[in-house]
This record gives structure tokens, sequence and C-alpha cells, in this order.
């Protein structure tokens, strides 16, 4: 039997209808392809980067147990120096040990010399450090950086140098 | 009683009295002495115990130096020139396609608006941080594209960095 008019006009819509998802699909394979190669060149960066941030997370354990060591041994080398200061009032009854006794040197000197420069002197003023006794602090980043600026970080070619902008 | 013997008497008295007051400072002094001493006896204990933690410490300490500078020179450096030299090379390939289409260029490290706007399909390498102190969703560029000094503070401060590609 012939199809009416009617009919024959909504099988004609629903293919128009049916072509413009195709076209569409078609489109979106199209662009999915265009930009797969620009997706996966960008993947790889994202993939690099997270040795990098492996390596930035154990530095940063590394230096909030610095800074917890340097907190702590500041806190020994004010009660050492009462102490000292103690036995000294008493220099009759003050065990010798005591009385004679020499307060341990800040760890910060333990820090590497900056071109000559004293380490605590030059950490204050790159901001590497701030703060006294208790209240000093650290700052592991901004030593990293000027380790790296200083040269003082050793294993880095000078093309490593030149990648790393210093 | 004859008056000579009340003096003797009261002379008597009084030396004894005098002794016994030597004799209850010398106690005091030595309860004191003794007091003082094992007061020092104590401080010197805990002082010593203080001072070998310190030497735990300084010991502990200058291993953590050196290991902060191996793992700078064996991990963190060379990591970030394979990051570099990566991140260099997907620049340029962003760049030449948006050239070729015809894109807005992007601006590293902030300006991906207009190209965001002219082609929601590119993927883009966005990265979405918050910021600690404020809770702010901070939209950027991957720190990998980032000057190391950047990428470096980024990924310190955040330990979870979420890419959006």
């Amino acid at each position: 039997m012939a199809k009416t008019q009617e009919e024959i006009a909504k099988e004609i819509a629903e293919l128009d209808k049916e072509i413009a998802q195709l076209e569409q699909d078609k489109r979106v394979e199209e662009l999915a392809a265009l930009v797969k190669p620009l997706a996966e060149v960008q993947n790889g960066v994202v993939e690099v980067f997270k040795p990098f941030q492996k390596a930035c997370g154990d530095l940063r354990s590394i230096w909030k147990e610095i800074e917890s060591i340097l907190s702590e041994s500041e806190a020994i080398i004010m009660e050492a120096e009462k102490a000292r200061e103690q036995a000294r009032a008493y220099p009759e009854e003050a065990p010798t040990e005591l009385r004679c006794m020499q307060v341990p040197v800040s760890l910060l000197t333990l820090f590497p010399h900056f071109d000559g420069i004293a380490p605590v002197a030059y950490m204050r003023r790159v901001m590497v450090l701030t703060g006294r006794g208790e209240g000093l602090k650290i700052c592991g980043r901004r030593y990293i950086i000027s380790q790296l600026r200083q040269g003082h970080i050793k294993g880095l070619t000078p093309d490593e140098k030149r990648a790393l902008a210093l | 009683m004859k008056t000579e013997t009340k003096l003797k008497r009261a002379r008597e008295k009084r030396n004894a009295l005098v002794l016994a007051e030597a004799d209850l400072k010398q106690k005091e002094h030595e309860a004191a002495l003794k007091a003082r001493n094992a007061e020092l006896a104590d401080l010197n204990e805990a002082i010593q115990s203080k001072l070998e933690r310190y030497a735990d410490l300084r010991t502990r300490f200058l291993e953590l130096l050196d290991q902060s500078e191996q793992v700078v020179a064996r991990d963190l450096a060379p990591s970030w020139l394979a990051v570099h030299t990566k991140a260099a090379k997907a620049q340029e390939s962003l760049r030449a396609f948006c050239r070729r289409h015809g894109l807005p260029e992007p601006r590293f490290p902030n300006g991906f608006r207009e190209l965001e706007q002219a082609a929601p399909w590119l993927p883009l390498p966005v990265s979405e941080t918050i910021n600690p102190n404020t809770g702010e969703l901070l939209r950027k560029a991957h720190p990998g594209y980032n000057q190391f000094t950047d990428a470096l503070a980024t990924t310190w401060r955040d330990s979870a960095i979420v890419e959006v590609l």
C-alpha cells in the first residue's frame, strides 16, 4: 500500500533528526581526534610533574622535622643557660660540671656559610629565619630556593641551572 | 640567794642559750645546704639528660640537612628539569594548535579565559587549588607550566593539586 503524504513527511522529519544527531556525533568525534594529541602532550606534563610533587613532599617532611628540632634545641639552650646561671649563684655547693658547663651553641650555626656571611645573619636577611627563642621559625622552601640560587646544592649541571632559571 | 650567785647562773644560762642558738643556726644552715645541694643535683641531672637529647638532635639535624641536599640534587632538580622540558613543548603545541585553528592565543600562566570561551572543548592545562587560608578555589595553569619558585611554592603549600584537563 502506498504511503500517504503525511506518513512520508513524518518519516523525513525523523530522518532529518537522526542525520542532525549523527552530524553532531561526527563533529564531537572529529574534535576528540583533533585534540587527542594535544591532550596527550598535556597529560605528559601532569605525569612528569608527579615525581617533582613527591620530591617537594619529601623536602617538606624533612623541613618540618628541622623546624621542630630547631625549636626544641633553642628551648634546651635557654634551659641550659638558666641552669648555669643558677649554679653560679651557689659556687660552693654547685656541682662542678654544672658550674663549668659550656652552653651548647645553637644548631643554626651548623648551617653552611653563604659566601662568607654568617649563616644566621644571612638567613635573617633573606627571611629564611624569623623570630627568636621558642618563636623561632625557619622556612624550608625559602632555604631550598636560596641554596639553589647560591649554588650550594651540589649536582646541578649548568643546563639544569639554566632550566631552573637560577 | 646572793646576787653574785644569781649573776653566775644568769651568765651560764645565757652561754647555754648562745650555744643552743648557734647549734640551731648550724643545723638550719646544714638543712638549707642539703636542700640546695639536692636541688642542684636534680638540676644537674635534668640538664645532663637535656644535653644528651641536644646531642641527639644535633646528629639528626645534620642528617636532615644532608638529606635535604640529597633530595634536591637527586630528585627535585632532575624532576623539575623533566617538567620544564615537557611543559615548554606542550605550551608550544598548544600555541601552534590555536594559531592553526584561528583560536585566541593561550597566555600562560593565567590567561585562558578568552580561549576557554572560544573553544570550551579544548583541553587546557588548568589546575584547581584551594587556598588554605581563605578556602577560595583558585583556577590557573597547572604549576608545571610555571616558574620553578612558583611551582615549588604552590606544591609546598598545597599537598593536593586537582588537575582539570
